[in-house]
Order: structure tokens, then C-alpha cells, then sequence
């Protein structure tokens, strides 16, 4: 199936979506990469389930790292 | 967003053929219930988004667009089913025309077709609430708050902002639930390895002492440090440490038997039993709410097929569906499963809690049954095997709950079996190899040696190996709970800004339409998942809406707060909307303010509104809030609805009297009179003589209007000259001169005391007469309504109670002090 990319979101939407990835990147805890990755994956408009959160929070190479 | 010039409807719901010309103007259309006003809305609807919401949405059952949109004669023709709007782009400055078909009501065709045009369109599918019944209204404001939120966030748009709060609770969710598992796991093998150590907890150095001392034995040189990869029997070649380690490290085997004694001896340990009641309870509740259990057995279910729709065709079978509606359907049954999406959660807790106690004692089983079969002779494994298969039985049942919620009753006979208690015979086969294991010789200090760093490998590793993955899931989980945090923060920021935002928009709406309300404020709180909406009560606190206010109010709280959401979510974008019978129940004491709200707040808003009142379109006109409108007068299956054009009062009443025929003119004056002079009544506060029916004809209202009207006058020019304001006084005595003469034509005045001028009488007049009769009240309203002409309303007191202070019409062409005092 084609994936349904890139669907145009309200202003509203961005206005969460940007403080949300302001608060990501002032949080210690974060990763400022993994924060980019996560903004990337929200912004395509497509609510993503757990894996995809998982994979963008860190990819598989970095797994292997654990 | 646009405003519509024309509509053109073809063999569409109870319609066979409609043209309607708006001008891109407010538009009125009325009619009795029955008679067509809805098949416009729905048309309307249609042209612009492909969707008719009442074939759609919930309750709408088994219908469909593309099965019942065409009139029913054409029920299996849906390309003769079609509508054309033509209407004006404000953003772009042109005209565009959309014609859309039932057929293939996805592809409207679109004139211009240029990616700008197309645009809007896109932009317009993405907005159906710009059309809202009284029954859509209703949700704002009677719904539960948690459903509230849901259809408030997809008015704003909002929806995706909660579908990705809920992606990140359960993204969290899951990390609790692996990081729980993970540390379960973890003081397993952590009390696996202190037992073995003789410790209570876990200590690096003891441990070290410990290795050192039997390394000591095999002349091994001290470890200095431990680290995870440290080996125990480091030194020693391996063909001797397997040749000469004992099948059980004794000492520890004795540890290892004693404690699964002592945990069977306690019992259900009560944290444990709390869970596995409180599980029990849960899913009592389950099986005992058939409706519960379906939105459990499918909520799983649901969520899949939601993440499965991505495209415009099954997946399976390729045959096409249309992805929003099936993703919005799905989306409705997931909104009522709110509750039942608590109880899991708390569920799939306590269930986790039962599982980590009956995983414990399977790896006390597992390693007992282990020492059965290195024992010489080997003891028979099978009766323990055989209660490892019953335990791991309930472990499967209580997964596959959670991972199938239809399995309740499995669930329940899981956790109805007493996991705690050993079966006899299995208890026999441990006491068994408790003592066999007793009995055994003791080792050399070499052998027990090597068996004792043998186990402390063994155990180590294991150790290590659950303490990284515990260490994994936790940051995970930590990780997670940032994120969804972070998340929240953010969503709850942004949302109550806008909240706050529109729930002062709202109060001043409703403000400006209730003005005997006081002090009234309405307030939005968002919750996570819910969204409380209350409302000020006479100054008695706030409640929800439909506390204590009436039905009416009600009405006018939905619309006040549809138009602070649509005009926050649109901004100067909310240039259409179609109210479809949403003031229906508004009272005749508010419906002016609400014409007024309409016109004064959203001057650049196009309004089409239905009503089936038709003195509330009468009301619409007179305030100025429509120019024109449509009336629909009855209905048959084969001709759709008959309508008949809105025209001028004066010009009906003219063109009757062409064709002479004075009864008609005679009644098209009366009932327009009556409904004037309620209006009149109204804005001047006549004294007219109280009816408890509320049934007054035009003879109980016209004289105390006019008389009031002439009172009125007079007290406005006596306080002109109170005040020494010599040119309004003379514009005044002008004026009052003017209405003493035009009320003298009428011969109102003299209905009391001459039959033969009464109104009643009318119908009898020659057309002659009856022209100079029409012609003395058309001058008598124009001498009272406003000059200008963007406003031509008739002049109101204020305040609308108390003392007159003021007589003035809308745009304050017509402004009369009558204070004669400071």
C-alpha cells in the first residue's frame, strides 16, 4: 500500500507540533536527533503507531548498540 | 473560503430540478417541515465536500451518499444526481464553478481547473461543519465532555492532535508494561544469584569475596574486579572444570529448594491476590456489559483496521472504499469506547501483576524439575512438568486477553486457578529431590568448588544479560514518558490557548444576545481526553449547560459557540455557513439580537439559513440580515418542492390589484401587517392589553403601537427642548406632525368606532380604495424605518427595560434622546 504521506496540516496542528519539538529539544533527556526524527514522522500527518515511535526515538543500528 | 452566487440542483434527495439565486448574499429559506429546505442544505453540502452528513455520519444506519442522494426515482442512476455552485473566491478574486455528481462524487469538476482552484475546493472538503443542523448543534453543548473534546477537536481540525496524544499513551503504555516484565524478570534471576550467594541483596563485593575464595581453593589467582563479562572459572581449562564440576552445585540446589518451600508455605502473597481480584473484577465487568465486552472484543480490532487504512482500496480485495469516511467510521466506534479503553488499561495492569507472580514460580519449577533429571538416579520430572504446563496454560490465557479481548471467559478460568498452591503430587516429586539432593555426598573442596563457579556463571550471565535488558526498557520507558509528556505539555499549551480564546468569544456572543443575563461568562477547561464546557447561571455559579438553562438558551450557547470555534478555526476564512434550522427555538425576545450578532460580527460571513417560521425570516429581513430568500411551499415525490419567490410586500400587493383582486392584496397586507406590528409591539414596548393565549390580531396591536409610536415622539421632542437642542425639536415636531397625518390615512385610529373601515372590512374595498389604503400604511412604515438604506430597520428603545432612554435603530441613523433627567 502506498504510504499517505506529506498530508497538509491545520496551522493549529503545526503550532502543537512546533512546541512540542522546542520542548523535546530543551528536555536533557532527548536526544536532539531522535527530537528531529520524532517532528519528521508527525509532520507526514499520519498518526504512527508504537514501532514507529520506537524507530525514530532510536533506529534499529542503535539497538544493536544497547 | 467562498460565498455562493448560484445553486443549481438536479434529481438530488427530494429535489427533481432547483435553481437559486444567492447574489453571494445572506439567504433566507423557509418553509414547513417537509417541503424541501433540508434537500438544499444537503445539496449544498454536497457540491462542496462529496459527503452528506446525514447519510453518513453516526445514526445514519444503513444509508449512503451514493445510494439514497439521488431522488428516490433515480435511485440506480446516480449520475443524473448532480449539483452545480457557482461562487465567488474572496482569496482569489474570481468566480469558480463546481459541479459534482453522485456517480463519482470524489472527482467534482472544477471551473477554472487551475491547482488554485482545486485548492479551495480541498480547502472546503476539510471544513463540513461550515453547514450545521439544530441537532449538530446540539453536541456542543449536551454531549458528555469526553465526546465533547472529540467533536470540538474536529471542528478545529484538531483530531490529529489527539490521535497522536493517543499514539504516544500508548507508545508509553507499551514501555511501562516491557520495562515491568523486564524488572520482574530481573529479580528473578537477581534472587536466583543472591540465594546462591547466601545474600539478601545483591552485593559486587561479596560476590567477589565469594568467587575469590572457591578460585582460592583452585589455586586460581583473585579476581580484582567484576565486570560483565568476568569469567568465574577464568584459569581453569575447560575439560577440567567439565569433567570435574558435580552435576549440582549441592549448597546451592538446598538454597534454591528451601526457598520455592518457603514461598509455597505463605501462599498467594497479597499484592498478588489484590491483582488477580481486581483482575477478576474487571473482567466480570466485561462479561456482565454485553456492550462493554463488544467494544472490547473490538477495539483491538479496530485499532488495526485503522492503521490499515492508507489507501483508497482493501488492502485485500482492491475494491475501492473511500478512506477518510471508513477512517472517521472507525474512528466514532473507537470515541464510545472510551470507557471500556479505561477498564483495559487498569485490566492489562493488574493482569501484568498476576504474571509476573505466576513467572516467578514457573523459574522456581523449571530449576527444581532441572535438578530432578541431573540427580543420580534421575528422579521422574513429569508431575512437575506436568503443573509447569498448567501455569504456563494460565500465562498463554492471560496474554492472549490481552491480546484478543474477546477471550474474557478464558481470563477468567485462568485466574480462577489457584496458581499458588502445588498439586500434591508435584509437591511430592520436590520433596522428593529435596531430599535426594540432601542425600548427596558432600563434594570435595575441589568439586564444590568448581560447581559453585559453575552455578555463579551460570547465574551471573543470566544476571547480566535480564539486568541490561531491564536497563533497556527502562530508559525506554523513561524515554517514552518524556516524549508523551513533552507531548502533552505542548497539546495542552497550544489547546488551552485557544480555549480560552474561544470560550471568551463565546461569551460575548452570548452576551450580546442575552443581555438580561448579567454578568454571564462560559468557561473551557481541557482534561486530557475530555473537554468541560460550563456556563454562568444567573450569577449562581457555573454548571453545564443544560443545568438549569432552557431549550432556547441551549440553542443559543450551540450556535454562540459554533461561531467562536468556526470564526477561531477560520479567522477571516469564515466567509460561509449554512445554518440549518439552528434558531428554531430561539424566543421572539432574542431572536433581533441574534439577527444582530449575525450581521454586526460576521458582516463578511455569507449566512444561508432555513427556517420553517416564516415570521422568523420576516424578522431576518426587517433586521437586515437578509435581502432575500426562498419560500418552499409544500412537496410531492414527482415535482420535488414548490417554491415560490420572497418578492417585495408592496409589489404583491400591486400586482393583485392589477388583476383586481382586492381579497388577496387585502390579505397579503393583514398578515403583513401582523407580523410587523408584533415586531413593533416588541421594539417599542406598546402597552397592549394582555392575552394569556398570546393570540393577537392585528386590531389588539396597531393602535397601542401607533399610539406609542406618537408617545414616543413626544417625549423625545420634549426632551429636545429640555436639553435646548432647538433643531432636534423642530426636526421632531416635523416628524410627529408627519406620523399624526399618515396615521390619519390609515384610519387605524377609527377601527374601533367605524366598522366600515376596519380591517376586516378590507376585502370588500374597491382595488381603488384599497390602493389608497396600502398606499397610507407603506408611507406610515417608511416614515418609521430608517432612511438609510444598509440598514432600513425599524427604530427599538433602549434600555429594553426600565426607563426609555433612547429610541434608535441599528446603524444609528435614528437616534432620539428621551432623557429628560441627568
Amino acid at each position: 500500500m502506498a504510504e499517505q504521506d506529506d498530508v497538509p496540516l491545520s496551522a493549529t496542528v503545526k503550532k502543537v507540533l512546533d512546541e512540542f519539538l522546542a520542548n523535546l529539544k530543551s528536555d536533557d533527556a532527548v536526544d536532539d536527533v531522535a527530537a528531529d526524527r520524532i517532528d519528521a514522522l508527525l509532520r507526514k500527518g499520519r498518526v504512527p503507531n508504537a514501532a514507529e515511535i520506537d524507530e525514530a526515538l532510536s533506529p534499529p543500528e542503535e539497538e544493536e548498540s544497547l | 473560503m467562498i460565498r455562493i452566487k448560484t445553486i443549481h440542483i438536479e434529481e438530488f434527495r427530494g429535489i427533481r430540478e432547483l435553481d437559486l439565486d444567492l447574489a453571494s448574499e445572506n439567504f433566507g429559506i423557509c418553509g414547513p417541515n417537509g417541503t424541501g429546505k433540508s434537500g438544499v442544505v444537503d445539496a449544498i453540502e454536497f457540491c462542496l465536500t462529496g459527503n452528506v452528513t446525514r447519510l453518513s455520519g453516526s445514526g445514519a444506519g444503513e444509508l449512503t451518499v451514493k445510494g439514497h442522494a439521488p431522488h428516490v426515482d433515480h435511485r440506480n442512476d446516480p449520475e443524473k444526481a448532480k449539483v452545480t455552485i457557482t461562487a465567488h473566491v474572496a482569496s482569489l478574486g474570481k468566480d469558480i464553478s463546481i459541479t459534482r455528481s453522485v456517480k463519482d462524487s470524489r472527482n467534482p469538476v472544477i471551473d477554472p481547473s487551475a491547482p488554485a482552484y482545486k485548492a479551495v475546493v480541498a480547502e472546503l472538503q476539510t471544513h463540513p461543519e461550515f453547514a450545521l443542523s439544530r441537532r449538530e448543534i446540539a453536541k456542543y453543548i449536551m454531549t458528555p465532555p469526553s465526546r465533547r473534546s472529540t467533536d470540538v477537536q474536529n471542528l478545529l481540525r484538531l483530531d490529529y492532535v489527539d490521535g497522536l496524544r493517543k499514539a504516544f499513551v500508548s507508545h508509553n503504555n507499551k514501555w511501562k508494561s516491557e520495562s515491568k516484565s523486564a524488572k520482574a524478570a530481573l529479580d528473578a534471576s537477581t534472587s536466583q544469584l543472591n540465594r546462591l550467594l547466601v545474600l539478601t541483596s545483591y552485593d559486587g563485593a561479596a560476590l567477589l569475596t565469594q568467587a575469590n575464595k572457591y578460585r582460592g581453593v583452585l589455586g586460581l589467582p583473585a579476581l580484582t574486579n567484576v565486570t560483565k563479562d568476568t569469567k568465574f572459572k577464568e584459569g581453569l581449562t575447560e575439560q577440567e572444570a567439565t569433567a570435574k564440576a558435580a552435576p549440582i552445585a549441592k549448597e546451592a540446589a538446598v538454597a534454591d529448594l528451601y526457598a520455592m518451600v518457603q514461598t509455597v508455605q505463605v501462599g498467594e502473597p497479597a499484592d498478588d491476590k489484590k491483582h488477580r481480584e481486581d483482575a477478576l473484577g474487571g473482567l466480570g465487568k466485561l462479561k456482565d456489559d454485553e456492550k462493554a465486552l463488544a467494544l472490547a472484543r473490538s477495539h483491538g480490532f479496530i485499532t488495526t483496521g485503522l492503521d490499515l487504512i492508507s489507501d483508497d482500496a482493501c488492502p485485500l480485495c482492491d475494491r475501492p472504499w473511500d478512506a477518510d469516511e471508513l477512517r472517521n467510521h472507525l474512528k466514532q466506534k473507537l470515541l464510545s469506547a472510551g470507557e471500556t479503553a479505561q477498564l483495559l488499561k487498569t485490566l492489562g495492569e493488574d493482569i501484568d501483576g498476576v504474571l509476573a507472580a505466576i513467572l516467578r514460580r514457573l523459574t522456581e519449577l523449571e530449576k527444581t524439575a532441572g535438578y530432578a533429571g541431573k540427580l543420580d538416579p534421575p528422579i521422574a520430572r513429569q508431575v512437575i512438568d506436568s503443573h509447569i504446563s498448567v501455569l504456563n496454560g494460565i500465562v498463554a490465557d492471560l496474554n492472549a486477553f490481552k491480546e484478543d479481548h474477546a477471550l474474557v471467559d478464558k481470563a477468567i478460568d485462568a485466574l480462577e486457578t489457584e496458581w499458588w498452591i502445588i498439586p500434591e503430587d508435584a509437591q511430592k516429586t520436590v520433596d522428593e529431590i529435596h531430599k535426594a539432593i540432601a542425600a548427596l555426598p558432600e563434594p570435595t573442596d575441589r568439586d564444590a568448588a568448581i560447581s559453585f563457579l559453575t552455578e555463579l556463571q551460570v547465574r551471573y550471565d543470566d544476571y547480566i544479560e535480564k539486568s541490561a535488558t531491564a536497563e533497556c526498557a527502562e530508559a525506554r520507558r523513561l524515554l517514552a514518558l518524556k516524549v508523551h509528556d513533552n507531548y502533552d505539555k505542548a497539546s495542552n499549551d497550544v489547546l488551552e490557548g485557544i480555549y480560552d480564546d474561544v470560550a471568551k468569544e463565546f461569551t460575548d456572543f452570548y452576551k450580546a444576545i442575552n443581555a438580561d443575563e448579567g454578568k454571564f461568562s462560559g468557561e473551557l477547561k481541557a482534561e486530557p481526553a475530555k473537554l468541560s464546557f460550563n456556563v454562568d447561571f444567573y450569577g449562581r455559579g457555573t454548571f453545564p449547560p443544560g443545568a438549569y438553562h432552557s431549550e432556547g438558551h441551549q440553542d443559543g450557547m450551540g450556535l454562540c459557540l459554533y461561531l467562536a470555534l468556526m470564526h477561531h478555526t477560520l479567522g477571516e476564512g469564515f466567509t460561509f455557513a449554512v445554518l440549518d434550522d439552528v434558531l428554531m427555538s430561539v424566543d421572539s425576545g432574542h431572536r433581533r439580537e441574534v439577527c444582530r450578532l449575525l450581521k454586526s460580527k460576521f458582516p463578511n460571513t455569507q449566512f444561508i439559513l432555513t427556517t420553517h417560521d416564516r415570521v422568523w425570516l420576516q424578522y431576518m429581513k426587517t433586521e437586515g440580515l437578509i435581502k432575500k430568500g426562498q419560500l418552499f411551499g409544500g412537496w410531492n415525490v414527482d415535482r420535488g418542492p414548490r417554491i415560490w419567490d420572497d418578492t417585495d410586500v408592496w409589489a404583491e400587493i400591486g400586482s393583485a390589484l392589477d388583476k383586481d383582486d382586492v381579497p388577496r392584496a387585502a390579505a397579503v397586507l393583514r398578515r403583513y401587517l401582523e407580523y410587523l406590528t408584533t415586531v413593533l409591539a416588541d421594539n417599542l414596548r406598546a402597552k397592549v392589553e394582555y392575552r394569556g393565549d398570546a393570540n393577537y390580531d392585528l386590531g389588539d396591536l396597531l393602535p397601542p403601537v401607533l399610539n406609542r409610536w406618537l408617545d414616543r415622539l413626544k417625549k423625545g421632542t420634549a426632551a429636545a427642548k429640555h436639553w435646548g437642542h432647538d433643531a432636534d425639536k423642530i426636526a421632531l415636531e416635523a416628524k410627529l406632525e408627519e406620523a399624526e397625518t399618515l396615521i390619519g390615512k390609515t384610519s387605524a385610529e377609527q377601527w374601533a368606532i367605524n366598522p366600515s373601515v376596519h380591517f376586516n372590512e378590507w376585502e370588500n374595498f374597491t382595488a381603488t380604495e384599497f390602493k389608497e389604503v396600502s398606499d397610507a400604511f407603506k408611507a406610515l412604515l417608511d416614515h418609521m424605518r430608517c432612511s438609510n438604506e444598509k440598514c432600513g430597520g425599524y427604530p427599538y428603545l433602549t434600555p429594553r427595560k426600565g426607563s426609555s432612554e433612547q429610541l434608535r435603530c441599528s446603524c444609528g441613523t435614528i437616534s432620539i434622546n428621551l432623557k429628560t433627567g441627568v
